[in-house]
């Protein structure tokens, strides 16, 4: 057996721990079982109720009591101080990351089970037992990215925590499924065409997936299952790290391009899907600049490796967010030849080819670009935050800083010059060329800045 | 075994080690010494390949450690000076887990947990979990998981910090008996210098970030095979010429009254002998002939107290 499933094991699943959520379980669920018989339902309805109680169990004890187990797999290795034991291991990053995921996770996974086995069995009865195993196989899979996204943001928390010179807490493993839960709402809400909320995974309707027509149930079930070892896999690659392994810069650009085909597929033309991806990977560039640790050594190693031509180190050293920002340049160029392709089709329809070409640059390239000036311009804002004197305070600075920047200075900007104002400090639709041009200014400015906070003293002092 | 090729350690705000570089032979037990943040903990985990150096080389047993992190992992046991055991775990699983997690196959991982308590003499303890051990113990429980899957090298940052006395001296009696019995190299580091004399062959003294007292150098009962001896004459009647029946002897004399002296021997044991019989012939009415031994502490003592080297390029 994994030594770290086996060791998880030993702690988490003690008879008398396992004995007391047995008990638990049984009283939640006999007592819903016996109160719904008494008030004279019917058999199908006492199962119902069963079935909603499972549906509750699975949630509070997969997707809550299991993230927290998954992040606190690594963070109670920290405060035990047994973290550099581990490290120092012989096993591999795969065994210990499954070990830590679903041995950690193990009696919570037990009563996240009983649950879902509740809740399926009443799909089973409504709409058959293949819709059943879907349902089945989609709460797993979306506990196992819980869990995944937990540890994964633990593991973050952990490498940011060391460069930072503090002590890491579980607040990595909340800002990470803040984000996911976040995350899941806007692309299930916008896929539901409604701009927010859980519509696309619970909705009936078929899915429409670049053009082909598939059943919703086994869409997200297939979705939720790859997602799910794609978050693993993230935990794999941050362990990796944690255990002195290099890692080459392939996996970060590799989730993104998977995220942006898969998005791009349930877009509705090939404009929307670009966009689709633009917006993923913009939304890939802010993840990596704060998840990334502030290490300004790594940066000098880098800077220092690109010029000798070392392919092998560089790829080791390069920041995640340098591959995220260049496939965010590609989809923005990809929206810009889209939107010059509809306005090829308009020009021949008849139209004024200076107007089409007037707004295809208005509607597709121009907004895109002005969009990836400003994103460089946070990239700055933030960098300089995260590396300057305090590196514990950036992320704080820097999303205080941005806000400032967006809301005062978008208010500010509007109230004294209307769109042109506002086009100052935020991609304006309307001014997209004062957009494109005030922020490329700011990003050399604050990149200016940012440089020098990064390079430092030319040598640390002594110790 | 462990080499070191200019080793640079940066902090975002601060250089811990400015090219550091020495070798420990195989088999060789060297006590790491210096003054509180001189850099030998930042050093140790370098050697571990816990932490990455900025610049330079380090190889343990074979492995260098950025190329090879996971075979030094493999070929060493470290124990940092704040360590940790799963409270909840009896002896047995803990010993079980490390050994286990360390390599070490299932068929064989029983009688390497038991023979690992034996070493550190926990084996009437299996049972016992670990949250239940003194102090004392909990150190030799978690030696004992550094040692399940005989490591190589063994690096041991301060292992008796925190204990009693009497948990220091089994300790130490530990640490001699697995540099004797094992063949492992060792590196302790330690404020305790007289602790360290009885079972360290090598010294090294990092101070400043950089090695001091010119590298790695002989300890304890090797410690007097240097080039100059110190050696103190006592008589069994006073003499007054003393002094000068020694300068005419050859000794340089450090210090010297009627009833004995303090002299300086270049040559090594057969110098020292020929001074003696000279001395004799002289009449010189001894008592006495001890060579002084230089001990860890004066040795660390001489060096931290030399004032410090500037560093090269390092900015104010």
């Amino acid at each position: 057996m994994n030594p770290e499933l086996q060791r998880n094991l030993w702690l988490e699943a003690t008879p008398r721990r396992v004995a007391w959520v047995v008990v638990a379980l049984a009283l939640v669920l006999g007592a819903v079982g016996v109160v719904t018989g008494m008030g004279g339902e019917n058999a199908r309805d006492v199962g119902r109720a069963l079935a909603v109680t499972g549906g509750v169990i699975f949630v509070v004890s997969a997707l809550l009591w299991g993230s927290r187990e998954a992040g606190q797999a690594v963070m109670e290795e920290i405060g035990a101080r047994t973290w550099e034991f581990q490290r120092l291991s012989a096993l591999t990053p795969w065994t210990m990351t499954w070990g830590k995921l679903f041995g950690a996770t193990s009696v919570a996974w037990m009563a996240a089970l009983v649950g879902l086995t509740f809740a399926a069995a009443d799909r089973a009865v409504d709409q058959g037992a293949a819709s059943a195993m879907l349902f089945v196989i989609s709460g797993v899979a979306a506990g196992v990215i819980f869990h995944a996204v937990a540890m994964s943001s633990a593991l973050i928390g952990v490498r940011k925590a060391r460069a930072e010179g503090r002590l890491a807490t579980l607040r990595g493993s909340v800002f990470g499924l803040i984000f996911l839960l976040v995350l899941v709402w806007v692309v299930s809400g916008a896929v539901g065409g409604r701009g927010g909320g859980f519509d696309f995974l619970a909705g009936d309707a078929p899915v429409v997936w670049f053009g082909e027509s598939f059943p919703r149930d086994g869409f997200v079930a297939a979705s939720l299952a790859l997602f799910a070892a794609w978050a693993v896999s993230g935990a794999w690659r941050l362990m990796r790290l944690e255990l002195q392994t290099r890692n080459a810069a392939w996996w970060w650009p590799a989730f993104l391009v998977f995220a942006a085909v898969w998005a791009a597929g349930l877009a509705s033309g090939a404009a929307e899907a670009w966009l689709a991806a633009f917006a993923i990977f913009v939304a890939g560039s802010y993840v990596s600049a704060f998840a990334e640790p502030a290490d300004r050594i790594r940066l000098r190693q880098f800077a220092g490796s690109l010029p000798r031509g070392d392919v092998e180190r560089t790829a080791t050293l390069t920041p995640a967010v340098v591959p995220a920002l260049l496939l965010a340049v590609i989809a923005a160029i990809g929206l810009t030849v889209v939107g010059s392709e509809s306005s090829s089709t308009l020009v021949q329809s008849g139209n004024d080819a200076r107007e089409v070409l007037n707004r295809a640059l208005r509607d597709d390239a121009t907004p895109a670009f002005a969009l990836l000036a400003f994103l460089i311009r946070d990239l700055g804002v933030i960098a300089f935050f995260r590396f300057g004197a305090r590196p514990r305070r950036g992320d704080f600075g820097a999303v205080v800083a941005l806000g400032l920047l967006y809301l005062v200075g978008g208010a500010l900007g509007s109230a004294f010059g209307d769109s042109v104002g506002g086009a100052l400090f935020f991609p304006h639709p309307d001014q997209p060329i004062v957009s494109l041009i005030s922020a490329a200014l700011q990003a050399f400015l604050i990149w200016t800045l940012a440089a020098r906070r990064i390079a430092g003293p030319d040598r640390p002092a002594n110790a | 075994m462990i080499e070191v090729e200019n080793v640079v350690y940066d902090y975002p705000s601060q250089r811990a080690l400015h090219g550091v570089s020495f070798r420990i032979a195989k088999g060789a037990v060297l006590a790491l010494v210096g003054p509180n943040g001189a850099g030998k903990t930042t050093l140790m985990r370098c050697v571990a390949a816990l932490d990455t150096q900025t610049e330079g080389v380090i190889r343990v047993d074979g492995h260098n450690t950025l190329d090879h992190p996971r075979a030094v992992h493999a070929a060493l046991g470290y124990l940092p000076d704040f360590f940790g055991l799963y409270d909840e775990l009896t002896v047995r699983r803990s010993l079980l887990y490390a050994a286990r997690s360390r390599g070490v196959g299932a068929d064989r991982a029983e009688a390497a947990a038991l023979t690992a308590a034996q070493r550190v003499e926990l084996d009437d303890r299996m049972e016992q979990r670990a949250g239940e051990l003194s102090r004392g113990l909990r150190q030799r429980l978690a030696i004992a998981q550094t040692i399940v899957h005989e490591p190589r090298v063994l690096l041991l940052d301060e292992p008796a910090s925190g204990l009693d006395p009497e948990a220091r001296r089994t300790l130490s009696e530990m640490i001699g008996k697995l540099a004797a019995q094992s063949g492992m190299t060792i590196v302790v580091s330690s404020h305790i210098l007289s602790e360290l004399e009885d079972y360290c062959s090598e010294m090294l003294m990092i101070k400043d970030g950089q090695v001091a007292g010119g590298g790695v150098l002989s300890a304890g009962s090797q410690a007097q095979a240097g080039p100059e001896t110190l050696v103190d004459l006592i008589l069994s009647a006073p003499r007054a010429d003393l002094a000068e029946v020694l300068q005419r002897s050859g000794a340089a004399v450090v210090r010297a009254d009627a009833n004995g002296a303090r002299v300086s021997v270049k040559g090594g044991a057969e110098a020292e002998t020929a001074l003696l019989a000279r001395l004799v012939t002289a009449g010189v009415p001894l008592r006495a002939f001890s060579p002084v031994k230089r001990t860890l502490e004066q040795a660390y003592l001489e060096e931290v107290r030399k004032p410090a080297t500037p560093v090269l390029g390092a900015a104010a």
